[in-house]
């Protein structure tokens, strides 16, 4: 299994993870401060941050790395049609 | 007094950082739009999540958590964390690329290369720019509010109907000017400059006002021990179905037209993997303290009298300006007061506008060689100011909670988040489906949002879920439904826009 398909599982498990409904009734709080559904989401957001670490440490997309090829000949990025003169 | 004064030391510091930074103004559109696309990655970021954070995240999520709960955390804040870097890698990337190769400065220059139509840039420039304006009065309307909470008692004669405070009107009519100031002079490297700073600004103090308050409440524990639990749940302050559509939310941030030109001023790819990574860990940083102190607030008492910090049946909006005015000094009031003006960034949305405004109608429709570049550059400055003024006049009719009006703009944009996705990597999405999706979007769209009486009504929901869910349905399936029954793009379209990889 590629790099690329465990690190877009592991996000993916996480989308679903989001929705802890097993505390949504729970008023806890952990170490006497955080609510426990909130510091369930503290969790969950540090997890992010460490997903996106490894996209950009193992599933960076090379094609980008270089300089972009050069834009054709008369192509100003105005888009579509000639502007109306 | 205090609390003015360290304000206007704190607004006399960015007007200088404007001057500074407009030093390195090299003229011409190219550095004024998007800072001649040399960011490195922590400007970058810093302007991004900058850009991303605004009254919304300080007043509205403090707001938020007093009247419904912690769940507020996990609907935006944590969502946002994921979705938004996700943006960045999938939408921001290529985009940032395909703008170097083509010369692109706006959202419009791209969809009408992309599906070769001038008419489209006309119809989606009245629903993207439009949607802008709301976003900006959220801005201002979180600026007046806190101004006006941590300075009640300031001026009891020169203002006696608002108990002392400065008047909201006042404070948005500085602030406005203050941002036109150095978004006039520099444009994006303006911008970019401001925006590190006030990202400093608006993180730091949100952190001092939390530590501080608790000090006064005695302590983190005895703060939340002594909050509402009612506000320590989910139940009964939001649904379920409700909490899981809000992941469509922060996909606006994809379509946002001043993200989109954030997007160009990165000088590499590479400047996006810092972006990636600290966008989650600086969205933590920046909502926790905001959402604890939404949460104390529920049951926070003055220490000497006992009397709640927050009188019952007060806007919530004003919820952080209480806290920090009641149970901090004067100094920490201003200092957190100017936080929150750091917060709400709204140089990049006029800036955007006025790009827009300037490239996709005027310079479109007259031609490129009938203006100079400096001409263009005052075009643009023109059309930020009218902006500007039109944004204020709009705050007068304004008072509608922060977040419920954040949501309804955002949900827009969000709404068009499959024809962006389907137009960078659906090679047979096609033109009429691009209008048939922009068209119906803005109709449900704007139908929801009247049929939520323009906000008032903050529990509008459809089927338990938010309206997003909705506006984002009609768009994918408008998008794929038209692009499979019309004719498909041409092969000289998708060779510019999929060119086949090369080996070397």
């Amino acid at each position: 299994m590629s790099k690329r398909t465990l690190v877009t599982a592991f996000f993916v498990l996480l989308f679903f993870l989001h929705q802890d409904s097993w505390w949504k009734n729970d008023p806890r709080l952990v170490l006497g401060v955080l609510p426990v559904s909130l510091a369930y989401h503290v969790v969950w957001t540090l997890l992010v941050a460490f997903g996106w670490l490894l996209v950009a440490r193992f599933c960076w997309p090379d094609r980008f790395d270089g300089e972009p090829p050069k834009p054709a000949p008369g192509n100003d990025g105005t888009g579509g049609d000639r502007p109306v003169r | 007094m205090i609390p003015v004064i360290i304000i206007g030391i704190y607004l006399l510091l960015v007007i200088g950082l404007g001057l500074v930074s407009a030093r390195f103004f090299r003229g011409g559109t190219a550095d004024y739009f998007v800072a001649s696309r040399s960011l490195g990655p922590f400007v970058l970021f810093m302007t991004v999540f900058g850009t991303t954070m605004t009254a919304f995240a300080m007043v509205g999520s403090t707001a938020e958590t007093y009247e419904l709960g912690v769940g507020t955390f996990g609907k935006l804040a944590s969502w946002s964390a994921l979705v938004h870097p996700a943006c960045f890698f999938l939408i921001g990337m290529p985009l940032w690329s395909l703008g170097k190769q083509h010369g692109y400065v706006t959202q419009i220059e791209y969809f009408r290369d992309r599906f070769q139509s001038s008419a489209l840039g006309y119809v989606l420039f009245p629903v993207l720019a439009g949607l802008l304006i709301p976003y900006v009065v959220v801005g201002l309307l979180g600026v007046g509010s806190v101004v006006g909470g941590v300075t009640i008692g300031a001026f009891p004669e020169a203002f006696a109907a608002t108990r002392g405070a400065v008047p909201p009107a006042l404070t948005m009519a500085v602030i406005s000017s203050v941002v036109l100031f150095y978004i006039f002079i520099g444009g994006a490297r303006s911008a970019a400059w401001v925006n590190v700073f006030q990202t400093v600004v608006f993180v730091g103090m949100g952190l001092l006002a939390f530590w501080l308050i608790a000090d006064t409440l005695g302590g983190i524990e005895a703060a939340s021990v002594r909050a509402n639990p009612a506000k320590a749940v989910r139940e009964g302050n939001i649904g379920e179905l409700e909490f899981f559509t809000y992941w469509m939310i922060p996909l606006s941030v994809g379509v946002f037209p001043h993200v989109f030109q954030n997007f160009l001023t990165a000088r590499s790819a590479k400047s996006y993997k810092l972006l990636l990574v600290a966008q989650p860990i600086s969205i933590l940083l920046a909502w926790l303290p905001c959402i604890l102190i939404g949460f104390w607030a529920t049951g926070a008492v003055l220490p000497d009298s006992g009397a709640p910090v927050v009188p019952a049946g007060i806007n919530a909006n004003a919820v952080l300006g209480l806290m920090v005015g009641k149970l901090t000094s004067p100094v920490v009031s201003g200092l957190v007061a100017a936080g929150v003006l750091a917060a709400i960034s709204l140089d990049s949305q006029f800036l955007a506008i006025g790009t827009m405004f300037t490239r996709d109608i005027v310079v479109h429709h007259f031609g490129a060689d009938r203006f100079s570049d400096a001409a263009t550059v005052w075009l643009a400055r023109g059309f930020i100011v009218l902006m500007v003024v039109i944004t204020y006049l709009t705050t007068f009719a304004e008072t509608r909670q922060i977040f419920a009006l954040g949501t309804w703009c955002f949900s827009g944009y969000a709404g068009l988040f499959p024809l962006l996705i389907a137009a960078i990597y659906w090679k047979r999405v096609t033109r009429a489906a691009a209008f048939v999706a922009v068209i119906l979007t803005a109709v449900v769209w704007f139908g929801l949002f009247a049929a939520s009486n323009f906000g008032v009504d903050r529990k509008f929901l459809l089927g338990g879920m938010l309206p997003v869910a909705t506006v984002f349905a009609t768009c994918a399936i408008s998008v794929v439904v038209v692009s499979l029954l019309t004719k498909p793009p041409s092969d000289e379209t998708l060779a510019k826009f999929f060119p086949r990889p090369t080996n070397s």
